[in-house]
């Protein structure tokens, strides 16, 4: 493959990712930050076979690549999965067609799915004594950024907060952050994956019995039916 | 029909729903429950005294008493849903379980109560275990079964006994726990392959009597009679290993210890009779040579300064060894210390204080050993202060090192062999 | 011929023998049966001991009467026939599984392998390219302007040009591992060379600052220009020129790939003399012959820079010039220290627990037995009655100062009485004070004047004018009273500027203490408000955040370890202490372990700490801590550490990087060889415990340990604790044996002078405690893990607290802080390693099924401890060791008590074999096992049958090494040599294919066998271990690792630190006029104790109490009076138990009336009232007719003052 011009390759702690280097406009650039038409590459063990390199300059030959991001252990092996994106989000059908062949034309077993993209946590909080959903927002916000949460009250006083983030790569570092910090979020505190069968498409988001809080923080005249409510940054 | 099938399934979706939240809402109780560690731990939490249950309002107040602090052009959406809110029943629906990382498997310890019911079975005969121990291939007997295993025992003793020093070294003047142990030059092989095996013995005992004849004939003309006596055993050994030669061609080939066939047994067992006869015959030309050697040395090389040295060595071991046995004497209480463990009920201390006599001797009747020249210094007179300061190099330095200073003697070293610089005794006794 | 042998020769040898050193030896195999007999005869007759051995043949080994490895008869060792069965029925099952029963080749072949199979743990480089151009923008014109080195760069490059090696020599402030690596790199930029530059720090956490900050400059993320590769974070990509490491893991990567692809090598703090970069430094020059472009600069601070050029025989040598020439800070020894402190007269305030409470004194069984030896002295002062005193000072940490119950006498003035000097000059020499006067106030000088007798006369008067205190001579003695005194001269004289504190201290423990110490005092508001950050070797990089970003008008005080001569920090400091001692691991090649030692640090590390001062401020000033006599007695360099440290992961290390070298060969050739016989020991442990074969390879257990950060003895452990599947435990106590104990028994010198007169009462105290945690097990490491899930347990529920109870919760919370640090280091090692796997069969569930069995953790350490193995000797009644020093019990271990006579101890024995930690000729931490598991897993891997030799009545003798040596019966012999054949086949098994992960599927047989083996040694010792009386074990329950928080210091220094507070308060300060804002610098605080009656317990009290609540029943009264000079405490008391239990400071934080809590705790009223008594201030009422009220200022103080002083182990209630 072309390191020099085309692709740069980058080995942060568990991921190895090989990623273009062409500056890409923003909308698409952001597109594609948060997931879209993401592959998840599974291997049939033994992972160590597996060649990094060659996986990519394969996948390489269907479309540029945005960014394949193999998972390795801490002596840079494969540990059996990868998630590969081209910039041409629309490759994502053709790729499970054609890359899956490929693979097996050169000996490599390799699976490929659409990527589930999970980037969601789940964090429940202790009943009652535990701290209201404005201090956890409030010390999440000190750990590592998020894109948005939604809080339920399941129970009287006892809260279950949603925490999305813009991909599952920094879903990831928020798990381990916030796990290594869980005391801050009172004694009982518990986060977990959300595992969703569905990703949540962002449209999905607002329920229509949210009322939207304005920069004032006072609810909007039209009260519904029950008090729950939403901010967020104002529209640009 | 459709309709009332699609209401139906309405119907059913929404049972699933309810049954949803509520095996997740359980799920979620033994999740905090899990996490608080206690055994004890908390039951249900006591419904809370308000009774609209949600408590949106309180959030919201919170929330907008603090808003000055959220500085909103990048926060994040917040969403809030609470106590009885539809939207939380429709999220579920996309729940699967939360997966605990807290979990962790308890291993009973059963079989105690077993154990305790085999234990009382006192009227037990190892002879009952034998059966079982052969089923496994044991024997009781801690005889070794396979000849593979005792043939290579024997290469190993040979090997060992060839590249052996007799006699004493220099490690002799060192603490018995340091231990020089170079790497050896001529190992044995690591190879479970008995021919070849043979093969490199044969040519290090053919060196090895090589060396030992060079050694020999140097001492030819000492005395005639003990030369010949070697010469005996050295051409006996020769001969000896000259016919044990053959099984370098002979076939015993084995597999992991089984042999393949009848020939290749009965030649190894041949040859393990060889060997032990082999290992008899080099050791007795080995000690021989040896020892004339040595004879011939005191006898006829050694100047008179260094005899006389020699037998000032001796005559002092012996005293040496004189006074160890008067030191072995178990020690008894002086009479004070058993007057003062009596009178002041201090037997405890004084035992201790017994055994650790070396120590508190020293450092009563020579202080200066144990103490570093800044704390000597504090009581000394200020001409003096130099004095020890300068013999302090010897003492060994540390502040209050309980060592006991072992005696620093050192046998003027016994006549040797030249040793080559790099060529440490390599020996693993001990100790 | 045989007359000689018998008459002359053996003979002889024999009186060689007894001439010379050793205390034992074995004669050589090559003897006849014959000639053994006459061995045995003659070597009677001199007296010596003897034993017939067996070996592959039978062999005679002679000892003198002192030695103790000679072990007078075999340990016997049978089990049960429960244990047989148990046994029996494994092995059948599992020898079903095995493929071949005989497994040959392993018995036969040594262990070796292969270097080029183990993996290098990161990508290789690479191909080396010159940078890609990119424009440089103002700020980093600017930032590079900022460089003391800016117009220094030309000379440097030209240097560089002309020289393969440079050795650039410049002080801290001028940032060299910053500036030289942007200087090449922005050279290689501008005329397009190849650069791959690496950049080499001491430790982990400098090269991950380090690395922030050259990415700093460059504006980018970690991982773009500038990269960090590290054991636990790698941040690296092809755009990648400058790589930041540590010469560890940069050794540890060369094994594979040396010097390829590298084209400039930045080597920081070389004066330092680290032991890997001493190494890496060998590799260097080796690397430099093969690659003609290599660059290789070497930074270093004030060395003599030649060293460095002679070693690479080639390069020249940059020492700058100073440009601003620096001001002289005011440099004070501790004479000096002491007369300036006493001339401020500094006011610490009343000193509560003055009058010595008598409850203290009580009659422990000590303190009379101590009574009695002064008694006994004072009636007979001869030589053998002081020795029993002399005794309980050396062995039994009885403080020599030690006063007598009634009368008060010391041991010194009982010698002056008798008037004998030698006695008198051996206890002053041990640090007893003259001065310490009994019930007649008569002190030794006194006694001794009114005797009129002049030697003694003599010697005090020598000591009196020399040795004002024989305590601060020596460097293990960390004077914090005498820093806090400082601390009270610069934070409340005004005669000294405020200005940032820099206290340099020895470790990590003496941090935390005096961390809690200045905390305590600054909360009580006796100082003027400071924040306090730390710095240490074991630290998260947050740590070095915190400080580096604190506000500017902070008053800092950091406390440091050395750590802080290698770090750059852009914080200017007025002021340093330095304590001049730091703690070396020595080697010690006469007991055989390393120690730590304290000592003082050599006269170019104090010029280096003292340079770390601002060099433009003026009357910047250095304390050091010890006298100006010592000072001139020091060294200039201190000695490098290769020289001194114990040898084992060094030996690994360079055997991994030049396999056919002999290793002590190589390290003669570093630039700091290590003495030949350092190298002999380790090379020694490491063949004796197969991480070497006999032929010096590198075995696969040698392999594994090299990537497991610990100790090779320690790393051991944790495979066997890993083959044993109780990780868990194993971790936590090897952890443990690497970091500060938090209940080791305390020196007189470790207890600060509150409390020094209670001595005796604490150390009492912290035995029974010991005692308590040790629950009958026998085992001081069974201490370590209980302490660790006792403090996981209170840590699991609850945040992290933040007010103060008392020291020593203080000091448990910062050593527990570092040791879980420490401890998910080595996890992730051993991750790293492959010792530990993500899934299949050995998963850290999976290898943590027995972690609730003590009895196989036992078995674990024996496996892992070995060599370090004692055996009693009943007889003798005295410990024998492999090593034939003496060994004592020190009096931490639970396996004595006080003054208690060996031979008593032995009787409470289970067994004779005891596993232990040995520091010099002490056993600190013991451990006593089963017979069986030393069967089982002491010596080498392999027991054959040629070491087994018949004894009596259908017995045998096993020798496991050279000198363990035990008697079983035929069939218990068989079968532990075939279950050890099966332990020991999957040890290896597992040592070889551990990193084939695929091998250890789910499926595989592999550890299924283990996992059978385990089962049933689980059964088999709980079994024995009730058989022989050890009482049952209390659960040791496993949790699973709950992810600890690691910054409980930097947590509470944040919550307490006067940068938060002012956080707080932004919006009252910014409406507030400017002047006020210096007023909080005032030291003249007033403060305000209100009482605030409680019917709940504290804990309830903070939780359910709400702003309104408070606002409604304090707010109202206190708010109107406080101001930023007057503070306001609330103290917490409850009524019906008539009990203080806590006291908070109130403020007003955005106009909401809070409590932030100082200290917890609980304080009886009665105690208040006395303690008012002993300083005269008239009694306080607490009635409870009103909620709240204020009290007066005085009590309120003493009531604050019992809240931050108080002892846990004296105030446990």
């Amino acid at each position: 493959m072309d390191f020099q011009t085309k692709y740069s390759k980058r080995h942060l702690n568990g991921t190895i990712y090989i990623a273009t280097r062409r500056v890409l406009e923003e909308k698409l650039r952001s597109e594609l930050a948060s997931g879209a038409g993401e592959l998840y590459l599974s291997f049939k063990a033994p992972f160590a076979a597996y060649d990094i390199e060659q996986i990519a300059q394969v996948a390489s030959e269907l479309g540029d690549i945005y960014v394949i991001r193999f998972k390795v252990d801490f002596r840079s092996e494969s540990r059996g999965y990868a998630f590969l994106q081209y910039i041409d989000a629309s490759l994502q059908a053709k790729a499970m067609e054609v890359l899956k062949q490929r693979f097996r034309d050169i000996n490599l077993d390799i699976n490929i799915l659409p990527s589930r993209n999970c980037r969601e946590l789940v964090m429940i909080t202790a009943a009652g004594t535990g701290p209201t959903p404005l201090k956890v927002y409030q010390q999440m916000l000190k750990i590592c950024s998020f894109n948005s949460v939604r809080v339920y009250e399941y129970r009287p006083h006892t809260y279950m907060h949603i925490f999305s983030y813009v991909n599952n790569e920094a879903a990831t570092l928020a798990f381990r952050d916030i796990r290594s910090n869980i005391l801050r979020f009172g004694h009982g505190a518990h986060v977990s994956w959300l595992r969703t069968n569905q990703t949540l498409a962002n449209d999905d988001f607002v329920t229509d019995c949210c009322q939207q809080l304005d920069s004032e923080m006072k609810p909007e005249s039209n009260a519904g039916t029950c008090n729950c409510f939403t901010f967020s940054r104002p529209q640009v | 029909m459709s309709n009332s099938q699609f209401d139906k399934n309405m119907d059913c979706e929404d049972k699933m729903l309810e049954d949803n939240l509520m095996e997740m809402g359980t799920k979620l109780c033994s999740l905090l429950d899990s996490n608080e560690n206690s055994p004890d731990s908390k039951p249900e939490p006591e419904p809370q005294p308000q009774p609209s249950g949600s408590t949106t309002h309180l959030v919201l107040a919170e929330l907008q008493a603090n808003f000055k602090d959220l500085s909103l052009d990048n926060a994040p959406r917040f969403e809030f849903h609470g106590y009885g809110c539809h939207a939380l029943a429709k999220r579920t629906r996309d729940h699967e379980e939360p997966i605990s990382s807290g979990r962790h498997q308890k291993k009973s310890r059963s079989g105690a109560g077993m154990q305790q019911q085999l234990q009382r079975q006192n009227l037990f005969n190892w002879n009952q275990l034998a059966p079982m121990l052969r089923s496994i291939g044991l024997r009781g007997d801690c005889v070794e079964r396979n000849v593979v295993v005792r043939l290579m025992n024997l290469f190993k003793s040979l090997h060992d006994h060839m590249n052996q020093d007799l006699g004493v070294g220099p490690e002799n003047s060192l603490p018995s726990d340091y231990v020089f142990d170079l790497p050896k030059k001529i190992t044995m092989p690591c190879s479970l392959d008995l021919r070849h095996q043979v093969h490199v013995l044969c040519t290090k005992a053919d060196r090895f009597l090589a060396h030992q004849r060079r050694v020999l004939e140097a001492n030819r003309h000492f005395d005639y009679r003990k030369y010949t006596e070697c010469d005996k055993l050295l051409k006996g050994s020769a001969t000896y290993l000259k016919s044990f030669k053959q099984f370098s061609r002979s076939p015993i080939r084995h597999r992991d210890g089984i042999f393949s066939g009848s020939a290749a047994r009965s030649n190894a067992l041949k040859l393990e009779d060889m060997l032990t006869n082999l290992r008899e015959w080099l050791r007795a030309a080995y000690l021989c040579v040896y020892v004339f050697n040595w004879e011939m040395d005191h006898e006829h090389r050694y100047s008179a300064a260094m005899t006389k040295d020699h037998n000032a060595l001796m005559d002092r071991a012996k005293q040496q060894a004189a006074s160890e046995l008067k030191a072995a004497q178990p020690k008894e209480l002086s009479a004070e210390e058993k007057l003062i463990a009596q009178r002041f009920k201090l037997q405890n201390v004084i035992e201790c204080a017994a055994e650790n006599d070396d120590f508190l001797s020293t450092l009563l009747n020579n202080p200066d050993a144990y103490f570093p020249p800044e704390a000597r210094d504090m009581c000394a007179q200020q001409g003096a202060a130099a004095g020890p300061a300068a013999e302090a190099e010897a003492a060994p330095v540390g502040g209050f090192d309980l060592l006991d200073i072992s005696d620093l003697l050192e046998p003027s070293s016994p006549p040797k062999r030249a040793t080559t610089t790099r060529r440490f005794k390599p020996l693993c006794f001990r100790s | 011929m045989n007359e000689i042998i018998r008459d002359k020769f053996i003979p002889q040898q024999l009186l060689y023998f007894v001439a010379g050193q050793r205390c034992c030896q074995e004669f050589p195999c090559t003897f006849r049966s014959t000639d053994h007999e006459i061995f045995l005869q003659y070597a009677r007759s001199l007296g010596l001991r003897t034993q017939r051995m067996f070996s592959n043949g039978e062999m005679i080994k002679v000892f003198k009467r002192t030695c103790r490895h000679y072990l007078e008869e075999p340990k016997i060792m049978t089990f049960s026939p429960a244990t047989a069965i148990n046994i029996l029925t494994m092995l059948g099952r599992t020898t079903n599984l095995g493929k071949d029963e005989l497994r040959l080749s392993s018995d036969f072949i040594p262990q070796r392998a292969c270097v080029a199979e183990i993996m290098v743990p990161h990508l290789p480089f690479p191909t080396i390219k010159p940078p890609t151009q990119r424009i440089k923008d103002d700020t980093q014109r600017n930032l590079q302007k900022q460089f003391p080195g800016y117009s220094f760069m030309d000379t440097v490059m030209q240097t560089l040009y002309k020289q393969r090696v440079v050795v650039f020599s410049a002080d801290l402030s001028w940032d060299k591992s910053v500036y030289m690596p942007l200087l090449i790199f922005e050279d290689c930029e501008a005329k397009k060379t190849n650069a791959k530059i690496i950049c080499i720090e001491k430790e982990n956490v400098l090269a991950l600052h380090n690395s922030k900050r050259l990415a700093r400059y460059f504006a980018e993320d970690l991982g773009e220009t500038v990269g960090i590769q590290l054991p636990h974070s790698s941040n690296i990509s092809s755009e990648t020129h400058i790589i930041c490491s540590t010469a560890q893991y940069m050794l540890r990567s060369l094994t594979k790939q040396k010097c390829l692809n590298i084209s400039h090598f930045i080597v920081n703090d070389v004066h330092l003399h680290d032991p890997y970069i001493d190494v890496l430094l060998s590799e260097l020059r080796i690397a430099l012959t093969q690659h003609q472009n290599l660059r290789v600069v070497l930074l270093c601070q004030m060395a003599d820079a030649k060293k460095f050029t002679e070693f690479f025989e080639e390069g020249t040598e940059l020492m700058p010039k100073e440009g601003v020439p620096k001001t002289a800070p005011r440099i004070s020894y501790l004479g000096d220290i002491h007369s300036r402190i006493s001339v401020a007269g500094i006011h610490k305030g009343q000193d509560i627990y003055k009058e010595t409470p008598e409850v203290y004194r009580t009659k422990t069984p000590r303190n009379e037995q101590m009574d009695k030896c002064l008694e006994a002295y004072e009636e007979f002062g001869s030589d053998l009655s002081i020795r029993p005193f002399l005794y309980a000072v050396n062995y039994d940490l009885v403080p020599v100062n030690y006063r007598h119950s009634t009368t008060g006498k010391t041991a010194v003035i009982i010698a002056a009485q008798h008037n004998n000097p030698s006695h008198l000059r051996v206890l002053l020499y041990m640090g007893a004070d003259p001065y310490v006067a009994d019930e007649q106030l008569q002190n030794a000088i006194t006694v001794a004047a009114s005797m009129e007798k002049n030697e003694c006369i003599d010697i005090l008067n020598c000591f009196s004018l020399r040795g004002n205190a024989i305590k601060s001579a020596k460097p293990e003695f960390v004077d914090y009273d005498l820093i806090i005194d400082l601390f009270y001269l610069l934070r409340t004289n005004p005669e000294y500027p405020s200005g940032n504190i820099l206290v340099i201290l020895p470790t990590y423990y003496h941090i935390v203490k005096l961390n809690y110490m200045l905390l305590s005092h600054y909360m009580c508001g006796k100082l003027q408000e400071f924040s306090i950050f730390l710095l240490h070797e074991n630290m998260g990089v947050e740590y070095i955040d915190e400080l580096v970003n604190a506000r500017k008008d902070t008053d800092k005080v950091v406390l440091a370890t050395d750590i802080v001569e290698s770090l750059p920090l852009q914080v200017s400091f007025k002021y340093v202490i330095d304590t001049a001692c730091k703690q070396y691991s020595v080697y010690n090649c006469i007991n055989y372990c390393a120690e730590h030692r304290y000592e003082w640090v050599a006269k170019d590390c104090l010029l280096r700490r003292e340079s770390l001062l601002d060099g433009a401020a003026s009357d910047t000033q250095c304390f050091r801590l010890l006298s100006k006599s010592t000072f001139n007695m020091l060294t200039e360099s201190s000695p490098a550490q290769l020289q001194r440290i114990q040898l084992d992961k060094i030996c690994l290390t360079v055997k991994a990087l030049s396999p056919h070298k002999i290793i002590s060969e190589y390290l003669g050739q570093t630039i700091s060889p290590p003495p030949v016989i350092n190298v002999h020991h380790a090379v020694q442990f490491l063949k004796k415990i197969e991480a070497l074969n006999e032929v010096e390879e590198l075995t696969w257990l040698g392999c594994r340990l090299l990537d497991i950060p610990v100790p090779c003895q320690l790393g051991r452990m944790l495979i066997y604790g890993i083959l044993l599947q109780c990780i868990d435990p194993v971790l936590t106590i090897v952890t443990s044996l690497s970091t500060a104990d938090p209940l080791s028994i305390p020196f007189t010198e470790d207890i600060d002078s509150l409390w020094d007169r209670f001595t005796i009462y604490i150390q009492n105290l912290i035995k029974n405690e010991r005692g308590r945690l040790a629950d009958n097990q026998f085992s001081d490491h069974f201490i370590f893990l209980r302490l660790f899930q006792d403090w996981q347990t209170s840590q699991k529920s609850k945040m992290p607290i933040l007010y103060f109870t008392n020291e020593y919760d203080f000091i448990l919370n910062g050593l527990m802080e570092q040791l879980s640090f420490i401890r998910s280091n080595i996890v992730s090692s051993l991750r790293a390693a492959h010792l530990i796997h993500f899934r299949g069969t050995m998963t850290m569930q999976n290898l943590n099924v027995l972690s609730g069995n003590w009895h196989v953790v036992k078995a674990a350490l024996t496996g892992g401890m070995y060599p370090n193995i004692c055996v009693l000797d009943v007889n003798k009644s005295c410990l024998k060791s492999a090593y034939s020093e003496r060994v004592h019990l020190h009096p931490n271990t639970v396996l004595r008590d006080f003054l208690e006579p060996f031979s008593s101890s032995a009787l409470n024995f289970r067994s004779p074999w005891v596993v232990c930690t040995k520091q010099r000729n002490y056993i600190l931490y013991a451990t006593m096992v089963l017979p069986l598991a030393v069967a089982m897993f002491a010596g080498p891997s392999r027991i054959r049958t040629s070491q087994i030799s018949p004894s009596q009545n259908d017995n045998v003798n096993v020798y496991i090494d050279e000198w363990l040596w035990m008697v079983m019966p035929k069939t218990v012999a068989e079968l532990v040599i075939k279950t050890r054949q099966c332990f020991y086949d999957g040890y290896h098994e597992f040592l070889k294919h551990c990193s084939d992960q695929d091998k250890w599927n789910a499926d595989s047989l592999l550890m299924v066998n283990q996992g059978l083996i385990n089962e049933t040694l689980a059964k088999v010792f709980e079994n024995e271990d009730l058989a022989v009386g050890f009482s049952k074990t209390p659960n040791i329950h496993y949790h699973p690792i709950v992810k600890l928080p690691t910054t409980y210091l930097l947590t509470v220094n944040r919550h307490f630190s006067w940068n938060q507070e002012i956080e707080d308060s932004q919006d009252v300060l910014v409406k507030r006029p400017l002047s006020s804002y210096f007023d909080i610098h005032s030291h003249f605080i007033e403060r305000q104790f209100f009482v605030l009656h409680t019917k709940e317990t504290c804990e309830d009290f903070y939780k359910s109490s709400s702003t309104p609540f408070i606002e409604s029943v304090l707010g109202k009264f206190a708010r109107p009076i406080e101001s930023p000079n007057r503070h306001i405490f609330v103290i917490l008391y409850k009524k019906n138990e008539d009990e203080m239990l806590s006291i908070s400071r109130a403020k007003t934080i955005n106009g909401v009336f809070t409590l932030k809590e100082y200290f917890r705790n609980v304080i009886p009223v009665y105690e208040i009232i006395e303690a008012c008594r002993s300083i005269s201030v008239s009694m306080p009422n607490f009635d409870g007719r009103l909620m709240s009220s204020l009290i007066d200022k005085r009590v309120g103080n003493l009531i604050m003052d019992l809240f931050a002083f108080r002892h846990h182990w004296i105030h446990k209630r």
